[in-house]
């Protein structure tokens, strides 16, 4: 998603016509796929050929654009499209506006919620105008450099400030691949378009916000125009002046590296925007599919045990989970407004990842689900995620999907954080089904490797393998009895199992294994069984030693 | 992805400008969806989508979106859509110019033929038929004034018939035959869009999901033709095409198209250094509904022997896990494995996505620094602490930590157990490894480094600089 964001574009009409304000990026670039840079490209040998040997001739067309008149670049057109017919087409008829507004030319999809301000909105400014106006100049007067410019060029002031805005527009530009403008687009407009788009109506009908950012930039490039100043340095000037440009580059880039934009529009209202992770993120198992494989028991086995439910990919919050903070607590708090939930502060101050959420519950003296409730909260927003706590008795894998392209740069980080330990060497340690404390070379060292695994978990470089067990279907010679339920599979008599439990170990064990049998069916991992059951994990390795026969052990990472 | 079937056409419409009413509908099927001017009736009330299937009610607003239909010169001959409420239309602006011939039209005929979807349907693979549509109108106009010339010639096709056999046809045969006169005839067919394939590397391993022999025409990429027998499951693409005797690139690229249409799955290459691990997938092994389990066993059984149970193969199955080659797994388990193939055992559970592999990447370490080594600084000669010996200048690039063995050892043409030696992996390098692990912490570390620095010392001085230790460290992903 992230990479299909090429730019974010404002648009304005007044009553003197459409304006095209700004781009950020200044002067966007469609995104180069690796492969067509290839020179064996097989790109263009699928159905879509046609298109992609379209957009290279678009390209090359551009590139000579751009060669020519490289230095207004963005200023006059951006993607080979002209300014000021992207005005004209981003401004539309009134049916079209106050909703979701999407355009596609070629392979550049133009997505927005144009806003119309009516008639009741005019007066509405007409009587702010003046207060606000005065603002304006006073504003201008700390200024000394733009008012000088502005008294020579009177002309350029009046044709902008005097006239009514008629509609908005924020734009964002994006280019996905095939298959997925619909999904893309979707997400987009719910989780940023909508929530900007409302904010900036929000200060526009406040005072007029909109309007005069709008102004100051026009201004700031009809200025520049005159003078003949290229356009990069245009939009320096753009971002040191407007408020609304700087937001919509902060959104730009944050979107663009995939994290969180915090903004406050016009410093009045506070938004944090984000494309969620939580719920769009693919499952590690799709992830690992090979190329071409469909696999279609995995969705029906899917629908049969979860159904198609709306949360489906959200994680679910158990007591025996915790929370493991992305950032350093510091960051975090930080971060957070100063009227925050107290208890959410204390919990982040509080949390360590070994300690289960049950335990944390006690400790912050609120309920589990308020817990429940704050921890949602900080994996929504991605301060932190979800994991079993930290122990030396779990097994730890390097993560099959870990990003190790820019490894230089992670292990001089691991060193900052765990200075004792080198990095390739610890990673090449993970290689086996082991506990964690059977790959510490000393007691001592124990603690060092907890703060590497979590510090490897945070990155997602490694996996918790968990252990499952799952009770293998009885064959007949085994049975005490020869029933005609005597598969286990098929859930047999409470009385058959009794006296085959009985036939294998002295009486507490197999009490207790007859207890453990609903969750011997591969889908519950051991730290869960230990939480529910009360037990030790001493007396789940007697039923396990007394019934190794018929019980395995999966070590696989938790779906 | 699977192929979701193509989306429907709502409305086909033909949109001209005119010169005193400017942009105009002049043809539409079904009559009636495209409105000049907003309907009475909103078009976005609940029910409008329902309604629209029997196309009696207006969907499109016609006056709203003109502007996209009809367009300026910048927009003519690209593929523009545009949405309302409920709707996409998507259409290509066509314009032509002649003085001449349309002198009454201020020299410029423009025109747009519009498809009109649901707002979310997946409409990729409508787009080439649009495009070709606008090109195919644009040359009928140009050679026989089709759009602009007397259409009361009865007997002759107008574009009120294409558009109206368009729409039937394409809904109904997702393809259509239209002939126009006596020299042309639209030859339109919609073909499932899917997702570009992920990039075939000489390490992959085709195996077919079809009996592609049967289906191979003479008519086929000759490339394509060779490399089609020595798909086994079992050869890399670096194997198939040195027996198809075809350059590497043509494979690949071949493989690539296999790969689009889902005719094969790519898998890893077989070897019993092999490591897997299982993903919780393996569970559907025993649900005994899914179908999965007579599946595996008719796979897996090896000819003439009696069938695996199902707990038996589940297992073996289970015995996967890192840390554990094949080769181990197969001599812990020699009595259950007896009557299994394992390699299709292997083949099954990959292509199924019960396990997955995990890869062995060697990467090259500085024992002095404790820091692993890019591949721009690359240092020319590397004696290898591991063995001892000097290691390959081929070799050096590859082990930056991204390569895994399938890959070097393909591009290198070497075995697995060869590289192994050459790099100093050993079954027990991870008790080399642990004391290697606490070198900057423990005493016993120190002197470890030390004493391979004495023994290295000549060399140092020597070689008039600093002269760092390397080992290869091998991590398991």
């Amino acid at each position: 998603m992230a990479s299909s964001l090429l730019a974010i574009v404002l648009v304005i009409s007044s009553t003197r016509g459409h304006h095209y304000v700004f781009s950020y990026p200044p002067d966007p670039q469609r995104k180069q796929s690796h492969k067509q840079s290839e020179p064996t490209s097989s790109e263009n040998v699928y159905g879509i050929a046609w298109r992609q040997q379209q957009h290279q001739q678009q390209n090359e067309q551009q590139q000579q654009h751009h060669d020519s008149h490289s230095q207004f670049e963005g200023r006059d057109s951006i993607f080979g499209i002209d300014t000021g017919f992207l005005a004209d087409a981003l401004a539309p008829k009134s049916p079209l506006r106050d909703r979701k507004f999407q355009m596609t030319i070629d392979d550049l999809t133009f997505v927005g919620h144009p806003i119309s301000l009516t008639a009741d909105d005019h007066q509405q400014q007409a009587q702010q105008q003046p207060s606000q106006q005065k603002k304006w100049q006073s504003n201008d007067d700390g200024n000394g450099h733009r008012r000088t410019s502005k008294g020579s060029n009177p002309a350029v002031d009046d044709s902008h400030s005097s006239s009514h805005i008629t509609q908005f527009h924020v734009v964002f530009v994006i280019s996905p691949p095939d298959l997925e403008l619909n999904n893309q687009v979707d997400i987009l407009y719910d989780h940023i378009i909508k929530r900007y788009t409302t904010a900036l109506r929000y200060e526009q009908l406040r005072c007029e916000y909109v309007k005069r950012e709008a102004d100051k930039v026009l201004a700031i490039k009809e200025e520049a125009t005159n003078h003949g100043t290229p356009y990069s340095q245009v939009m320096l000037s753009i971002l040191a002046e407007s408020s609304l440009a700087r937001d919509i580059k902060h959104i730009f880039t944050s979107l663009s590296s995939n994290s969180i934009a915090h903004v406050i529009v016009n410093d009045f209202i506070d938004l944090s925007l984000q494309l969620p992770v939580v719920g769009n993120q693919q499952k590690l198992s799709m992830m690992l599919q090979y190329p071409g494989a469909t696999n279609p028991v995995n969705e029906s086995v899917a629908s049969i045990y979860v159904g198609a439910y709306e949360y489906d990919k959200y994680p679910v919050l158990c007591p025996y989970h915790t929370l493991l903070l992305l950032e350093d607590p510091e960051e975090v708090l930080k971060s957070m407004p100063l009227d925050s939930n107290p208890t959410l502060v204390q919990l982040v101050q509080i949390l360590t990842p070994t300690q289960n959420l049950q335990e944390l519950h006690l400790l912050l003296d609120c309920s589990l689900a308020q817990i429940y409730r704050l921890a949602a909260h900080l994996i929504y927003w991605r301060k932190a995620k979800l994991i079993h706590p930290i122990h030396a008795r779990n097994v730890y894998a390097i993560s099959p999907v870990a990003k190790m392209e820019n490894f230089k740069e992670l292990e001089a980080d691991f060193k900052s954080h765990v200075p004792g330990l080198d990095l390739p060497t610890l990673l090449s340690e993970l290689s086996s089904t082991r506990p964690l404390y059977m790959i510490t070379p000393s007691k001592e060292l124990r603690q060092q490797y907890c703060v590497a695994i979590m510090y490897l978990l945070r990155f997602d470089l490694v996996i918790q393998l968990h252990m499952y067990l799952v009770l293998l279907p009885i064959p007949k010679e085994v049975s005490p009895t020869s029933t005609s339920d005597d598969q286990l599979g098929s859930s047999p008599t409470d009385d058959w199992l009794k006296r085959f439990a009985s036939d294998k170990a002295p009486r507490e064990v197999a009490d207790l294994f007859q207890r453990l049998v609903p969750y011997l069916n591969g889908r519950h991992p051991m730290d869960e069984i230990v939480f529910r059951e009360g037990i030790t994990r001493k007396q789940l390795s007697l039923v396990l030693k007394y019934y190794a026969d018929y019980i395995v052990t999966l070590y696989h990472y938790a779906n | 992805m699977e192929f979701q079937g193509f989306p429907r056409i709502h409305s086909i419409f033909f949109a001209v400008f005119d010169n005193d009413k400017g942009p105009v509908v002049q043809h539409q099927v079904p009559e009636g969806t495209i409105v000049p001017h907003s309907p009475e009736t909103d078009p976005s009330s609940s029910n409008g989508l329902n309604d629209a299937l029997f196309c009696t009610k207006p969907i499109i607003d016609f006056e709203a979106i003109s502007e996209y239909i009809i367009t300026k010169e910048q927009l003519n001959g690209r593929l523009v859509s545009v949405c309302n409420n409920n709707y996409k239309v998507m259409g290509v602006p066509v314009c032509i110019t002649d003085h001449v011939r349309y002198k009454l039209l201020r020299t410029k005929y423009r025109f747009n033929l519009c498809f009109v979807f649901e707002r979310d349907a997946e409409t990729s693979s409508y787009e080439p038929i649009v495009q070709k549509m606008a090109t195919v109108l644009e040359v009928l106009e140009r050679e026989s004034d089709f759009l602009t010339g007397d259409t009361t010639n009865s007997g002759a096709v107008t574009i009120q018939n294409v558009i109206e056999q368009l729409l039937e046809d394409l809904n109904s045969y997702c393809e259509c035959q239209i002939p126009i006169n006596d020299s042309n005839t639209i030859n339109l067919k919609l073909f499932p869009t899917y997702p570009n394939p992920t990039s075939v590397q000489n390490y992959h391993v085709p195996v077919c999901t079809v009996d592609l022999s049967s289906m191979m025409s003479i008519n086929w990429d000759i490339t394509l033709c060779k490399i089609i027998n020595h798909i086994n499951g079992i050869s890399s693409v670096r194997k198939i095409a040195d027996k198809a005797n075809v350059k590497i690139e043509w494979a690949r690229q071949s493989i690539e198209h296999l790969l689009y249409y889902g005719c094969i799955i790519l898998i890893d290459i077989y070897q019993f250094s092999n490591i897997y691990s299982i993903k919780p997938e393996v569970m559907q092994l025993l649900d005994e509904k899914s179908g999965l389990q007579e599946e595996c066993i008719d796979y897996v059984t090896l000819p003439e022997h009696s069938p695996p149970t199902i707990s038996q193969l589940f297992k073996l199955y289970c015995g996967l896990q890192h840390g554990i080659t094949l080769k181990s797994l197969i001599t812990n388990n020699r009595e259950q494995a007896e009557n299994i193939d394992l390699r299709r055992l292997i083949t099954f559970g990959v292509i199924k996505g019960l396990i997955y592999r995990v890869y062995k990447y060697p990467m090259l370490v500085n024992l002095t620094t404790a820091a692993s080594v890019s591949a721009e600084t690359l240092p020319s000669n590397v004696i290898n602490q591991n063995t001892g010996g000097p290691l390959d200048s081929q070799l050096l690039s590859f082990l930056d930590g991204n390569h895994h063995y399938d890959e070097i050892c393909t591009e290198l043409r070497c075995s697995p157990k060869e590289l192994d030696e050459q790099l100093g992996y050993t079954t027990n390098v991870d008790s080399v490894t642990k004391q290697l692990a606490g070198l900057d912490s423990n005493e016993a570390g120190d002197t470890v480094s030390v004493d391979s620095r004495a023994v290295l010392g000549d060399s140092i001085n020597n070689s008039n600089g600093s002269m760092d230790l390397w080992a290869v460290r091998f991590v398991f992903r």
